[in-house]
């Protein structure tokens, strides 16, 4: 495709006599001009507080009627990190949680990635099964408490028609971490699928063909065709949806606040009252700090994971 | 793979069907309670006369969320702006040119880094700075926040973008007499615009949806964000359904809108640009 510049851009070429100093200057150091802004807001917004985290960490803070007063606490965050019961509570709440939302929800994706790539489907079923996850957790958290609403909730009357009697989904301590995962699930199947039907779309044809003439059964293609082609999607998408369901906050925040007692009160909970509530932003710095190491690991054991299939 | 015939058909378009079904009934469910008064949500009828009250009682007088709305308008456009432009620039830089000492690929690694982490990593020494400089419970607070948020992904996205053009485009213009100012102007941007509008919108519904750091910068209505305004109804000692579900309705649509738009881009934006349909 030919490709000229408008004639009022050129008017005067950089070779030319008559362009200015500046303009000259601008376009040898263009590449840098436009990284700047970029840059200056990422060392102001992100550099700077991920160092300030670091500093805090080692530090203890107090509400004075002055306002808020720092002091240097060399280890004692640690000290007290080791022995925090609450911390491994929350560590174990966030591995059930973490675990059980992306093994269902890996598990249903797949399922309706199948399902949609096995057939024409219309553009629109499409498309509604990819709106959970555009909406936003705190919204969804919100439907789902009225879903479960143990008084008047869709859910207890649909059961009430059965004649079960109402549950109360959220406040039974039992009821409550399978409840919450439920409603992860709902939203990020949505994501699962959307990126494994991609994953399917993609593979090529030869294979399939060759099952075929084989005479392989539909399972056996499934399961020697099929998803050895689409390990390295399932790698990402796992690794997406571990990081993920790791960091939930908000739909848990108004689903059960980690209630009842701490019975869903997973590490991002955990870091949260000890820094919002309890005002201990020092030590919150530091369970924060822990949080970003195990994303990290996390991070780290799925890129060898990726490396190892790919 | 071909269209399966009889009985496995039928299954696969009644599976499809439940999962349709249950995908849209939370969203029928919420959508019809705000429409009920709170003798008809608490008798749990299906069958009702609909009512606006709740969304009267919602945007009506005396109520803050007329303001939650604003500030959420506004703070979500700030940071859309500046994520998206300044996210655009670096990342055309940044495929266009190599840079000394790598120092493209620390960048790029430290922006995947900012959107891995923990957000809360960044939200409780952002409260100290805004803290300190008196940004506290203000709109530009919470909208530098933002930006901060949603720069990693401006730039990755964009960046996904600019890699998809030919790579002679802007050659050509530069040998037309173009400043590189000058072709990426008037030959780059208007190629990738479709892009650029993309990425504005995955900023916009990102932006829009966030909880947590509306939650801890701001504390009156001055800043408040729709989000949390919505999320203290739910907090309230006597939940008022109707009115959450209204809020929560009238949080929704955009969104949906909005999802609409950029569907052809969605992959694309979830895994940062590093899966393209």
């Amino acid at each position: 495709m030919p490709v000229k510049a408008p004639a009022h851009v050129a008017r005067y070429p950089l070779d030319h006599p008559q362009a200015s100093k500046l303009s000259v200057w601008a376009d040898r150091h263009f590449q840098y001009i436009m990284l700047l802004p970029g840059a200056l807001l990422l060392c102001a917004l992100t550099v700077y507080p991920l160092l300030l985290l670091l500093w805090m960490s080692f530090s203890t803070y107090q509400i004075t009627a002055g306002g808020l007063q720092s002091a240097f606490a060399g280890l004692h965050n640690l000290e007290t990190l080791a022995h925090d019961p609450g911390f491994l509570d929350s560590l174990k709440k966030t591995l059930a949680f973490v675990l059980g939302s992306v093994t269902l929800s890996f598990v249903l994706g797949l399922i309706l990635a199948m399902l949609v790539h096995g057939g024409s489907t219309h553009p629109a079923i499409r498309t509604v099964l990819m709106l959970p996850m555009m909406v936003a957790p705190i919204a969804v958290g919100m439907i789902w408490r009225l879903i479960y609403n143990p008084e008047f909730g869709p859910l207890n009357r649909l059961l009430g028609v059965w004649g079960i009697a109402p549950v109360a989904w959220l406040a039974q301590p039992q009821l409550a971490m399978p409840s919450i995962i439920l409603v992860d699930v709902w939203q990020w199947t949505a994501f699962n699928y959307l990126l494994l039907l991609a994953g399917l779309q993609t593979l090529p044809h030869e294979p399939f063909e060759a099952a075929r003439v084989d005479g392989a059964s539909e399972w056996q293609t499934f399961r020697y065709v099929t998803l050895p082609l689409l390990l390295p999607t399932i790698v990402l998408v796992l690794l997406f949806r571990t990081m993920d369901s790791f960091k939930a906050f908000d739909k848990l925040i108004v689903l059960t606040a980690g209630g009842p007692g701490t019975a869903t009160e997973v590490l991002s909970l955990y870091i949260y009252k000890v820094s919002f509530r309890y005002w201990q932003l020092g030590y919150g710095a530091l369970l924060a700090l822990v949080a970003v190491l195990i994303i990290v690991v996390i991070a780290r054991g799925y890129e060898r994971g990726i490396h190892a299939v790919a | 793979m071909g269209t399966p015939r009889g009985v496995g058909r039928w299954l696969r378009r009644a599976a499809l069907g439940i999962a349709v079904a249950l995908t849209l009934l939370p969203f029928l469910w919420i959508a019809e309670t705000s429409l009920k008064d709170f003798k008809t949500i608490a008798q749990g009828m299906v069958f009702f006369r609909p009512t606006l009250d709740n969304y009267q009682g919602l945007f009506g007088q005396g109520s803050d969320f007329p303001r939650f709305f604003a500030n959420s308008v506004l703070v979500t456009l700030l940071a859309t702006l500046g994520a998206t432009i300044s996210g655009a620039l670096a990342a055309y830089s940044l495929v266009k040119f190599r840079f000394p000492w790598g120092v493209d690929r620390y960048l790029l690694g430290w922006l995947l880094f900012v959107r891995m982490v923990h957000p809360i990593a960044l939200a409780i020494p952002f409260f100290l700075i805004v803290k300190g400089l008196h940004l506290y419970d203000t709109r530009l607070g919470l909208a530098l926040a933002y930006t901060a948020l949603n720069l990693p992904f401006g730039v990755w996205m964009m960046r996904s973008f600019f890699d998809d053009l030919p790579e002679s485009l802007d050659e050509a213009a530069r040998i037309d007499g173009c400043s590189h100012f000058g072709a990426f102007r008037h030959v780059v941007v208007p190629l990738v615009a479709p892009g650029l509008a993309a990425t504005a919108i995955f900023t916009f519904v990102l932006s829009w949806n966030e909880y947590l750091f509306g939650l801890i910068l701001t504390e009156t209505p001055r800043a408040m964000t729709f989000p949390v305004g919505m999320a203290r109804l739910a907090h309230e000692v006597f939940v008022k359904w109707g009115e959450m579900s209204a809020a929560a309705t009238v949080f929704v649509i955009p969104v949906f809108v909005f999802a609409l738009l950029v569907q052809r881009h969605m992959i694309r934006g979830l895994t940062l640009g590093a899966v393209k349909s």
